[in-house]
């Protein structure tokens, strides 16, 4: 994996590039004075330098060593894990607590353990009412209704 | 107000009942956050802070310490029978704990644990008590560059006692600083790093960061393949130790608190350094070091003890200087800060109700370990046959509630998310987490501090080198970064030459 490595040091580098213009354009001041953009430039600065030096010790290196081992097979849950949190934080606000949180919780069970849709339902069904009950009822937390006005 | 007259106030506040409820919470939880793997007791403190933001405020951190030190407690469990560390500070105890419980001694070790981490957590907050009155008089001679100087100094030091690269380290802390630098520049007024976006006004919400980069990532790690293991089929009996116990254990559990306690108190320290270390100098000091690692009741007895007493000594920098040292008193911090209380050397003077019964309820909140750990140990072997597919959904949920209700707003889920992925990528390519979160803590003080020390010398860096203690807390930092750049050179060269 000392390809994800090195491709990780080039952007930081150019995270730092980045940070460094607009620090500039903020302003960098003087000692006297520092402007709002004096220490985000700074630790650009660093930042850059030091991804420079390993990303170049890890060239030299030359040789496939280093780092975790993905393989793409273990990437399918969490990249499916993602998708699903994202597509949740989307259409909270639209379909409201219950019904979202439904959704993702299926999906999740779903996903993860033998194949029981029907067990995952009530499971994932059970959840959520007992969430809703203890966080918006009992803890006043405010979770959202949605356009279907969900919720008691 | 001397030392005895504020251990009376500590004790008459803890011990109301409503400060005694949610330290009985809090150690519930972290004991069940400590057996349960996958949820650490940073992720679990930052879900429950939103829930206590109508709670007083003592009784917020009372719950929150309790769920910090009770997840030591909880997380020796999964080490012993199941080999799987609950907690990061208890890998070392897998080592002697589990070979115990294979041997028929599970509940020796499971006691020894709960005894030895209870004898560190009681002598771990005697020691803060000590030290808390001297640190805070010298913390309140503290100027802007001294200040400057510690932040610098702490950030140096936890870079260096990383586990992994010195390098990596201080580019994750460096990447903090520059996170911490979104949102208005509070002296000039001038936003930085917004892009026009209203939620980054006020700076990156560290809640959601802090849930993403260890919770989210962690369950995107664990999904990959699923923890394995099984519980260890024995019949735990004799909790208590015998005589013969203690007498082997007694000086290991005592220097293990010394040990603990001390390295606890170092920026990123906590309570994970104490344990590698006490295990290692035990093994120097035993007449029979070949037997470590077979199951000898020292092995578990050291780490245990120093994991406690190094989450005590973690207290020491926040609650005197105002500096958190590791990212579950990170998360303190941000819980005081909510409360509008700054954690500080004023924070002894002006709140000392406040600040006395943080520190016994971590004694009253040890009691109540040692009584749940023992009789309910039953308890919390069935909780760890839940099955991961089922656990992680419900961590999901927490984080997701937790999250949303900070500010009721998506856009603290999107941070949530986009960190966990941010966290998991870290993970892959040796990076750590706790730089990047305590730099990110500091940042805004270390840019206040250094603004303000140069305004006073108009602009000239004299002044850090021109008072002793700013002086002397630089010149360790960089003493510390030559040592370690040294150390990098020599062992580069080697590789080079190896290849050669």
């Amino acid at each position: 994996m000392r390809r994800l490595n090195v491709a990780s040091y080039i952007f930081l580098m150019g995270i730092a590039v980045w940070v460094g213009y607009l620090s500039f354009e903020l302003g960098v001041g003087h000692l006297e004075l520092m402007g709002s953009g004096f220490m985000p430039f700074l630790a650009s600065v660093v930042l850059f330098f030091l991804s420079l030096l390993v990303f170049v010790t890890e060239v030299r290196k030359g040789k496939e060593e280093g780092g975790h081992s993905i393989h793409w097979t273990d990437l399918e849950k969490p990249i499916l894990l993602v998708v699903g949190l994202t597509g949740y934080a989307l259409i909270l606000k639209t379909f409201g607590y219950l019904i979202t949180t439904f959704l993702l919780m299926f999906f999740m069970f779903f996903m993860t353990g033998p194949k029981r849709w029907r067990k995952d339902i009530v499971i994932a069904a059970i959840v959520v009412i007992l969430s809703y009950v203890i966080f918006d009822n009992l803890l006043q937390m405010q979770l959202p209704a949605g356009i279907f006005q969900v919720g008691w | 107000m001397d030392l005895y007259q504020s251990i009376l106030l500590g004790f008459q506040t803890c011990l109301q009942p409503i400060n005694l409820l949610y330290c009985f919470i809090g150690v519930l939880i972290g004991t069940l956050v400590g057996v349960l793997p996958g949820i650490g007791p940073g992720g679990a403190m930052a879900i429950l802070l939103p829930a206590t933001f109508n709670a007083p405020p003592l009784s917020t951190i009372i719950m929150l310490a309790g769920i910090y030190y009770g997840a030591q407690y909880g997380g020796s469990t999964t080490s012993i029978l199941l080999n799987i560390p609950g907690e990061a500070s208890t890998i070392v105890t897998c080592l002697d704990g589990y070979q115990m419980a294979r041997q028929g001694r599970a509940g020796p070790a499971l006691g020894i644990s709960a005894f030895s981490s209870f004898i560190a957590g009681t002598i771990g907050t005697l020691g803060i008590m000590l030290l808390a009155h001297p640190l805070v008089r010298m913390a309140l001679k503290f100027g802007p560059p001294e200040y400057f100087g510690l932040v610098v100094m702490g950030l140096v030091i936890l870079s260096f006692l990383s586990r992994r690269s010195l390098l990596k380290s201080i580019m994750m802390a460096v990447l903090g600083l520059i996170l911490s630098y979104v949102g208005l520049d509070t002296i000039a007024g001038q936003p930085r790093f917004t892009f026009d976006i209203d939620e980054l006004f006020n700076g990156l919400p560290i809640i959601p960061m802090v849930m993403g980069l260890f919770g989210v990532a962690e369950i995107m790690e664990n999904l990959e393949k699923a923890i394995q293991g099984s519980v260890f089929k024995t019949h735990i009996k004799g909790l208590f130790p015998t005589l013969k116990d203690w007498s082997v254990s007694i000086w290991s559990i005592l220097r293990g608190t010394v040990i603990g306690f001390f390295l606890g108190v170092l920026p990123g320290g906590g309570a994970l350094l104490g344990s590698f270390v006490s295990y290692a100098i035990e093994k120097k000091v035993s007449k029979h070091p070949e037997k470590f690692g077979t199951g000898i009741i020292e092995g578990v007895a050291a780490p245990e003890s120093a994991n406690n007493s190094g989450s005590c000594g973690a207290f020491i920098p926040l609650l005197t200087l105002g500096i958190p040292s590791n990212v579950v008193s990170a998360i303190l911090f941000a819980g005081l800060l909510i409360h509008n209380i700054t954690p500080g050397p004023l924070m002894l003077q002006n709140r000392p109700e406040l600040f006395w019964g943080i520190i016994t309820s971590m004694y009253v909140g040890n009691v109540m370990l040692l009584a749940l750990n023992l009789p309910l140990i039953g308890i919390w072997v069935r909780l760890l046959k839940v099955p991961f597919n089922r656990l992680f959904p419900m961590i999901i949920l927490f984080c997701l509630i937790g999250v949303y209700s900070l500010s009721n707003a998506i856009f603290d889920i999107g941070v949530m998310i986009v960190f966990g992925v941010v966290g998991y990528i870290m993970r892959k390519c040796d990076f750590e987490a706790p730089p990047l979160i305590l730099a990110f803590i500091l940042g805004p003080r270390l840019e206040q501090a250094l603004r303000q020390s140069l305004l006073l010398s108009n602009g000239s860096l004299r002044i850090f080198f021109e008072r002793p203690i700013a002086a002397s807390f630089l010149g360790f930092a960089v003493l510390l970064l030559l040592l370690s750049f040294s150390r990098y050179a020599r062992s580069k060269r080697g590789e080079v030459l190896k290849d050669d």
